[in-house]
């Protein structure tokens, strides 16, 4: 019963780690290649979700097909975004990427506040209804669903990075912008790759947990502040900080939640990343995008 | 006769004739504010349905002492400072002899001190706020009667449900705001006060994304009840994880059953997924008594729509306030708060609206289980 | 000789602010030209600007023919001119192999894999140390990747920011020896560069530089010669 018990927090864990891991990797990537902090990561995850509702709810689209078009649509956007906005900022301009980023949140959220009301919605999808339940552990489909799109994600970032031209111009720029300019890697349309790639990331766990959560303008708020915690105590711009710590943090926060209290597991987030800012500026894992 | 005496008969008649006729032309002010206008409009305008009718049926029965009744209502957007100028204007402007108001609690608790003030009987039908209390009667502002039952009350309420299941071990789950933690306080106490131990309370941030750790927790508490202090988002992601990891531990509190059923699945209510789920509610239309029954007709006769707690507890505090009036015996607001302290009236929830030590009143409730596949049934009254 | 590249009233900096001011000279193909001058006198500036790599804030930059002052980084590239900036500037947490691959970023496939046949058969120790972090190479180990790095593309124009600093004299020689031999082999080099004498020694001309303006240009023993420019810029010799 005990090891049963432990074995389904560390599931509960391991599923919603995933899922912090690809909105934390999204922001690390933006952060590490553009120098920019995107303050507005959880309302492109409330969109992605809000987008993957209309595509399954309101106009019966396949949940499979919708997912893949709620990336694309997000990748779009996010080159829009670069194109619009970021690629006015400098890579040191903090404050001003702050509060275009912030405002750029407001936007959204009250925006979809006042498009789509505060009322939450739901993605239905028939075939994920149900459980699965190795070793007496029972684990949603829904959630095993989110656990392999988080993981596909996750291996094919990684594969991106490491297999391909793009990916290595990525981490070039992120390593060194100067000595990328002077190999003739072009910055600008490396970054807009990466807005896209980053937000892109943001469309997937949006489209992965809306069947799983009520989706609503607010959705995305707590979420993103993990999401922030969980890059600076990984390092910002190290993608294997980010996810190591988010893994981390999913599978602490289901087992000390469950043995202690959950608004403490809250604090300690919170405080911890204090610690790391305070001891070790550049994170457990140090700069650099890295995987 | 004396030019005295004279002078002394005319004033003798003209005073018979002000009181029999002349004053009885005049109407009693009642004064009402609520939240007409922004998000909470449609609670405003069921507090000035119940209002509407319950002087409407005084008046066709010629009102009280030979008085017939008329409304000022002031809009308060559910905004203390607005309900402090609504509040000012009812007072001063119109001179209304009572108040009924102010619904949203924060609105209620800004304009106490003004009634007071003006010593002028406030009554309130929506406020359910534990924090009215301890400030009305004996903790101070003697003019604040509140003829809804308080969140403590209905946590009593759930308490004294409980212990008729049975319920020995309870877990409780708030959201971490003056709601959630005055909700877990007064479930406490409640608890306490029945004899159920209380095994765990959990705080939870507002928007929490994720209760799967908190499901599999409560399920391995063992309890028999967990009772659930969110609000409306929350809620309705709560019940649906609660499907999805198909959790055991049936929930109380007081969400509505209604938003609870919308958040799961048609199938996972049919095959009882939700089965033993209450919540407990200041009133229900749906309540099985002739006294409840011929009510709503009436109100669905004049208003074309079903009555909700608004407009019900509105209706009855202000028959309430109608009744104390006639106590009194005249229209002088501190004969009429002397009245209201002693009221005794019966309502159509069944229990009698009467006024402790600090002007609370202790009406019944309605609780609500989801039963047989996940139908709606009132399972009883609970004394609040 | 013909130009290879002509700054004409050229201003350029890191803002609005000049740092490089008005500036007018012709480098001439298949030399080796070296820029001298105190710090701060928009020796380094001069480099970036021929490259993209600074704002551009004034006058024209023509580089065989084409006026280029408007392109971006990549295509100056494109046309042949490279840069090997001052101090570390390689991708220090990637392996050598990752930085050749980096340094033939514009070059198709077939192609990279030449260049960089080339550069290590030219120099060996980038085979030797092959899978190791950039950030773990010596000095100047790090100086000849990023110049075999320059290299890949087979530039006609070099831009060298001080190609020996850091350096033992030992391995500064033969870093000067390479300039030596690809200036022999037809590119043209401009250097800045702290080691004067050595730099002269490889010279055809030489330019001073002072508060982001040109003070002289001539050949090095003009340079020598002029008693003013030798106290203020040559200082002792080593």
């Amino acid at each position: 019963m005990e090891l049963q018990y432990l074995l389904q927090l560390a599931a509960n864990g391991i599923v919603i780690g995933s899922v912090y891991a690809l909105l934390a990797i999204g922001l690390s990537l933006i952060f590490g290649i553009l120098g920019v902090v995107n303050f507005a990561h959880g309302e492109f995850y409330m969109l992605g979700a809000t987008a993957t509702y209309a595509l399954v709810a309101l106009l019966g689209l396949d949940y499979w097909v919708s997912i893949v078009l709620v990336m694309l649509v997000a990748a779009a956007i996010g080159i829009a975004l670069h194109d619009l906005f970021l690629k006015r900022i400098g890579r040191h301009e903090f404050e001003r990427s702050m509060l275009l980023t912030l405002g750029l949140a407001m936007i959204l959220q009250n925006g979809a506040l006042a498009i789509w009301g505060a009322d939450p919605k739901f993605v239905r999808v028939p075939a994920l209804s149900g459980l699965i339940s190795p070793f007496e552990v029972r684990i949603p489909l829904t959630r095993a669903a989110a656990f392999a799109a988080a993981i596909a994600g996750l291996f094919g970032l990684i594969y991106l990075l490491h297999r391909t031209r793009l990916g290595q111009a990525m981490r070039a720029v992120a390593s060194n912008p100067t000595a990328a300019s002077v190999v003739g890697i072009p910055a600008n349309l490396i970054a807009r790759a990466t807005v896209a790639v980053g937000l892109a990331m943001c469309g997937l766990a949006g489209a992965a947990l809306a069947p799983i959560y009520t989706v609503h303008p607010l959705m995305g708020t707590l979420f993103v502040f993990k999401a922030f915690a969980i890059v600076i105590i990984g390092g910002m711009g190290s993608l294997s900080g980010a996810a190591i710590v988010a893994f981390a943090l999913g599978i602490v926060e289901s087992t000390v939640g469950a043995y202690v209290s959950l608004s403490t597991t809250e604090g300690i987030v919170f405080a911890v990343m204090i610690a790391v800012l305070l001891f070790r500026p550049l994170g457990l894992f140090g700069r650099g995008l890295r995987v | 006769m004396t030019t005295q005496t004279r002078m002394g008969v005319v004033a003798l008649f003209l005073g018979a004739a002000m009181s029999s006729s002349g004053m009885a032309q005049e109407p009693i002010k009642i004064g009402l504010t609520s939240s007409f206008t922004g998000t909470a409009a449609l609670f405003g305008q069921h507090d000035r349905y119940g209002v509407e009718m319950a002087l409407a049926e005084l008046n066709d029965k010629g009102g009280v002492l030979g008085r017939r009744f008329v409304l000022e209502a002031e809009d308060n957007k559910c905004s203390p400072a607005e309900g402090v100028k609504a509040a000012t204007k009812l007072l001063s402007e119109h001179k209304v002899t009572a108040i009924i108001g102010a619904m949203c609690s924060s609105v209620t608790l800004a304009i106490m001190p003004l009634i007071q003030r003006a010593e002028t009987p406030l009554v309130i039908p929506v406020s359910t706020s534990p924090a009215i209390s301890p400030l009305s009667g004996k903790g101070g502002n003697n003019w604040a009667f509140r003829t809804t039952p308080s969140d403590d009350g209905m946590a009593m309420a759930i308490g004294r449900y409980l212990k008729d299941k049975g319920v020995k071990r309870m877990a409780v789950v708030a959201e971490d705001t003056d709601y959630g933690r005055g909700g877990a306080r007064g479930m406490t106490e409640a608890l306490k006060a029945v004899g159920i131990s209380l095994v765990a309370t959990e705080f939870i941030p507002q928007n929490t994304p994720d209760f799967t750790t908190l499901l599999t927790k409560i399920d391995a508490m063992n309890v028999d009840r967990v009772a659930v202090y969110l609000l409306s988002t929350d809620v309705q992601n709560f019940f649906r994880q609660y499907e999805a990891l198909g959790a055991r531990t049936r929930v109380t509190g007081r969400a509505e059953m209604s938003v609870v059923r919308g958040a799961v699945t048609p199938e996972f209510l049919a095959k009882g997924g939700l089965d033993g789920t209450s919540g407990l509610n200041p009133y229900a239309f749906g309540l099985d008594t002739p006294e409840n029954k011929d009510f709503v007709a009436r109100f669905r006769a004049r208003y074309n729509t079903d009555p909700i707690q608004m407009s019900f507890y509105s209706y009855e505090a202000t028959k309430v306030l109608a009744e104390a009036i006639a106590r009194a015996g005249k229209v002088d607001r501190h004969a009429i708060r002397e009245a209201l302290a002693k009221t005794k009236y019966k309502s159509i929830m069944g229990g009698q609206i009467e006024f402790d030590d600090f002007n609370q009143s202790h009406n019944n409730t309605i609780m609500i289980e989801l039963k047989d596949g996940g139908k709606v049934a009132i399972v009883g009254l609970y004394k609040s | 000789m013909t130009p290879a590249l002509a700054f004409e009233g050229v201003s350029a900096g890191y803002s609005d602010e000049a740092i490089v001011r008005d500036l007018s000279c012709t480098i001439e193909d298949r030399s080796v030209t070296c820029l001298i001058g105190a710090n701060g006198a928009g020796k380094s500036t001069l480099l970036k600007s021929a490259f993209g790599l600074v704002r551009h804030l004034g006058g024209r930059l023509i580089y065989r023919g084409e006026a280029i002052h408007e392109l971006l980084p990549e295509a100056r590239l494109q046309r042949g001119i490279a840069l090997v900036p001052q101090g570390r500037c390689n991708f220090q947490d990637m392996t050598v192999r990752e930085n050749l691959w980096l340094g033939a970023y514009t070059l198709a496939r077939p192609a990279a894999e030449a260049a960089i046949g080339r550069r290590v058969a030219q120099f060996p120790m980038l085979g030797r140390k092959w899978n190791q972090l950039a950030g773990n190479l010596s000095g100047g180990e790090q100086q000849i990747l990023e110049m075999s790095m320059a290299l890949l593309v087979d530039p006609t124009l070099l831009l060298l920011d001080e190609p020996s600093l850091g350096l033992s004299p030992k391995t500064m020689n033969e870093v000067f020896a390479v300039i030596r031999a690809l200036a022999a082999s037809g590119v043209t080099v401009v250097m800045v560069e702290q080691n004067v004498h050595g730099a002269l020694a490889i010279s055809d001309r030489v330019i001073v530089l002072d508060l982001g303006q040109k003070i002289f240009e001539g050949p090095p023993t003009a340079v020598m010669a002029d008693a003013h420019i030798r106290t203020a810029f040559l200082g002792a010799a080593p």
